[in-house]
């Protein structure tokens, strides 16, 4: 998953769908863990449309 | 670094700042931590709160931060019928519309007066634990890295809730109890009454969700709404300027704010004591299901849970067997009616938007002598059989 920093209201929406509790959100930044899986679930929770999921192929 | 504290908490919102001061006016040690350079910014909140629940715990409202009051709550359906619940003029309760960026650094302040210590612009990320029981928490801040050693953590670190997620509780929300929150606050706008709460209900507008209009002041509002993570099919803020561009009243005015958050609708976690952890407010999803509402409970859940840890600290017994006692008091004195309103919002969320007029249409005429969802619930029974079946069982 991507985040688009500008768009990103730091919500913590994402984070508390996240199935493996990989994101981080404080003021400066979220962080995603290594192992995110783009399942999705936090581009679909998040209220701004901030993140991006690139399916690999 | 290395610190010992009796009780850390982690998050200074309403539940974690409550805590924070009922811990340390039962004579613990207390750190509050929170992430936020600035308490209560960015505002996650259409900010309405109903008085009871600051004067039972004795916070005194103050115009910094309780800034507007409101008395009226309208309610429209779908196709545009209006059920109005009003408090009455003499004796009726006050809503109050908050400014959260005041709010939340006056509770934290509170916290101050009574003796805890406070650390802003710090991250937790992480748990220090020993064979199970947690025993502190990893943080960095301003100052880098640390730990803090406590004998009880209470997590009250909002709708992220991972707290209680390192410490093996699962409290990840699934795409059907989390409402994607989006709000403007407006000024220049107009609207039927400045003590009017105003709330709309449509599959088109806000799809498993509402929109609120919560005056701030004469010409100025919050407008937001919440849509079902799982059902909106646009991002929440578009259903949001879709609906400001329709409304006439709306259309001419400015936003001078724009707010986003998550609201946990799920109903309650089953835990939320271990050993040597309380788990608070939105992390603990104290929230009420239909409304959305969650200030009061995580107040409440707040005051509880840091009083118990205090005396469990005092009392050198830290268990969860000792800490249970705040699960047992929380579920007492609101955990049945969120209960009951987790039940109400399944039902009313799989209703059509016909089906909402229908029973808009039903209580139209109803004289509500007070804002009670109860109340309202019990006339929609009354005057809907097909709710009553649906809804048949322990209300
Ligand atoms: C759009 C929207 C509208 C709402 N409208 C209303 C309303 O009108 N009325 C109402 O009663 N409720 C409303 N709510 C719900 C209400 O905002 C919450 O229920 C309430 O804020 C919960 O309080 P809390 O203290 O549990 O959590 P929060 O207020 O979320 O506080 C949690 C704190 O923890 C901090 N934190 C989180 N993680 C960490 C970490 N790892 N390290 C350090 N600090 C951390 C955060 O920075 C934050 O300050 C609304 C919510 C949203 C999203």
């Amino acid at each position: 998953m991507k985040v688009d920093a500008s768009t990103c209201m730091r919500c913590g929406a994402c984070a508390s769908v996240c199935p493996l509790n990989l994101i981080e959100v404080s003021d400066a930044q979220v962080k995603v863990g290594d192992k995110c899986t783009d399942c999705g679930a936090c581009a679909k929770a998040c209220p701004v449309g901030a993140i991006e999921i690139e399916r690999k192929i | 670094m290395n610190e010992k504290y009796d009780v850390a908490v982690v998050g200074a919102g309403p539940a974690g700042s409550i805590a924070a001061r009922a811990a340390a006016r039962s004579g613990a040690k207390v750190l509050l931590l929170d992430k936020r350079h600035e308490l209560g910014v960015p505002v996650q909140c259409g900010e309405a709160l109903g008085e009871d629940v600051l004067r039972e715990l004795r916070v005194k409202p103050d115009s910094r931060w309780a800034v507007h009051k409101v008395n009226v709550a309208k309610i429209v359906s779908p196709s545009g019928i209006a059920v109005y619940m009003s408090e009455k003029a003499a004796g009726g309760k006050i809503g109050y519309i908050l400014d959260r960026k005041i709010f939340d650094k006056h509770l934290a302040t509170l916290a101050a007066d009574a003796g805890s210590d406070i650390r802003v612009g710090t991250v937790v990320d992480g748990l220090l634990s020993d064979g199970g029981k947690v025993r502190g928490v990893r943080a960095r801040g301003p100052n880098g890295r640390t730990e803090v050693c406590a004998d009880v953590i209470i997590a009250a670190d909002g709708v992220m809730s991972r707290v209680a997620r390192w410490a093996g509780i699962n409290t990840v929300l699934k795409l059907d109890d989390l409402e994607s929150g989006a709000q403007f606050q407006m000024v220049g706008i107009e609207f039927e009454s400045p003590t009017t709460m105003e709330y709309y209900l449509s599959s088109k507008l806000a799809p498993g969700g509402y929109v609120w209009i919560f005056p701030k002041g004469k010409d100025m509002a919050n407008v937001g709404l919440g849509v079902l993570a799982s059902r909106a099919e646009h991002r929440p803020i578009d259903y949001l300027r879709n609906f400001v561009n329709s409304r006439p009243n709306l259309q001419k005015g400015r936003v001078i704010e724009i707010n986003a958050g998550g609201v946990p609708v799920g109903g309650p976690v089953k835990e939320t004591v271990r050993d040597g952890l309380i788990i608070v407010g939105d992390a603990a999803r104290h929230v009420n299901p239909l409304t959305g509402g969650g200030i009061d409970y995580a107040m409440r859940a707040g005051d509880i849970a840091g009083e118990v840890a205090a005396k469990a600290v005092a009392e050198g017994n830290t268990s969860k067997k000792r800490l249970s006692e705040y699960q047992r008091r929380w579920m007492k004195l609101f955990g049945k009616r969120l209960g009951k309103y987790l039940k109400a919002k399944n039902v009313i969320i799989n209703f059509s938007d016909a089906e909402l007029d229908e029973l808009a249409e039903a209580v139209q005429g109803v004289k509500f002598e007070r804002i009670s969802l109860s109340a309202l619930l019990r006339v929609l029974i009354k005057s809907h059989p097909k709710l009553l079946w649906k809804l048949r069982g322990p209300m």
